[in-house]
């Protein structure tokens, strides 16, 4: 798989205001690498964001065949992104960013940010 | 839909979804606590009677960190000061910038800041 296009549509949609399904659909692993992929693309490339962290000992992480994308954890009801911030630009702000870059890759899904390390802003 | 007015029954109409929240706003932010002790530090720092923070990254030395407990934050700083010095107002002035400063970075309420004065020395500022 070397195309990061937008994750199959078949798991962005999700009845509004409802909870997710007690079964938890997981879609089929290829879709859930290329997602977590385009997301830690889309999250590293704000403003304010100096990169991904791998969150407290590595637990934000997503396991790809034979490697692990670190900062970026997605399933059905929630997407956690870990990152490393700049200084130069309140946090809040930074992590507001990050939860617009990615919200149509999210869909309907809570977005949460994890700001763990911060750097000199340049 | 009937338009019938005498039969007593009222067709309720269904209620729409509640509107969602725009995307920056579903899902929270968590500030890791050493992120808030970096930036106490930086601006401890700035306080011109503060000659050295402490950030004390070995274990058995005094040191600087935060806490965070969902939008409160409590940090402990070490510092030492430039003699002489008011130590009570440098304390207060010190306490009121770090707070300030941690508020508009990270948007998180200093409920409670320890300064630990562990030294004295240099010159006036």
């Amino acid at each position: 798989m070397t195309e990061t296009g937008p994750p199959p549509a078949a798991d962005v949609t999700m009845g509004a205001g409802t909870g997710p399904a007690g079964g938890g659909t997981a879609g089929d692993a290829a879709g859930d690498a290329d997602e977590a992929r385009a997301i830690a693309e889309r999250a590293r490339s704000c403003q304010g964001v100096a990169g991904l962290s791998g969150g407290p000992f590595g637990t934000v992480a997503t396991y790809l065949p034979g490697k692990r994308l670190m900062g970026v954890s997605v399933n059905d009801r929630a997407v956690e992104i870990a990152i490393v911030a700049t200084t130069d630009r309140p946090l809040p702000e930074t992590a507001d960013e990050v939860r617009r870059a990615v919200s149509e890759l999210a869909g309907d899904r809570r977005v949460n940010v994890r700001i763990d390390d911060v750097v000199e802003g340049s | 839909m009937t338009t019938g007015t005498a039969t007593g029954t009222a067709a309720v109409p269904a209620q729409r979804p509640a509107p969602q929240p725009p995307p920056e706003l579903r899902g929270r932010t968590q500030v890791a606590g050493r992120v808030v002790s970096k930036i106490a530090c930086c601006a401890a720092a700035e306080v011109p009677e503060v000659r050295e923070v402490h950030l004390g990254n070995l274990p058995w030395t005094r040191s600087s960190s935060a806490e965070v407990r969902g939008d409160q934050a409590a940090v402990r700083l070490t510092v030492s000061l430039a003699y002489p010095s008011p130590l009570r107002a440098v304390a207060a002035r010190l306490r009121e910038h770090v707070i300030d400063r941690v508020a508009t970075q990270t948007g998180l309420n200093v409920t409670r800041l320890d300064v630990t004065v562990t030294d004295l020395g240099g010159e006036p500022p």
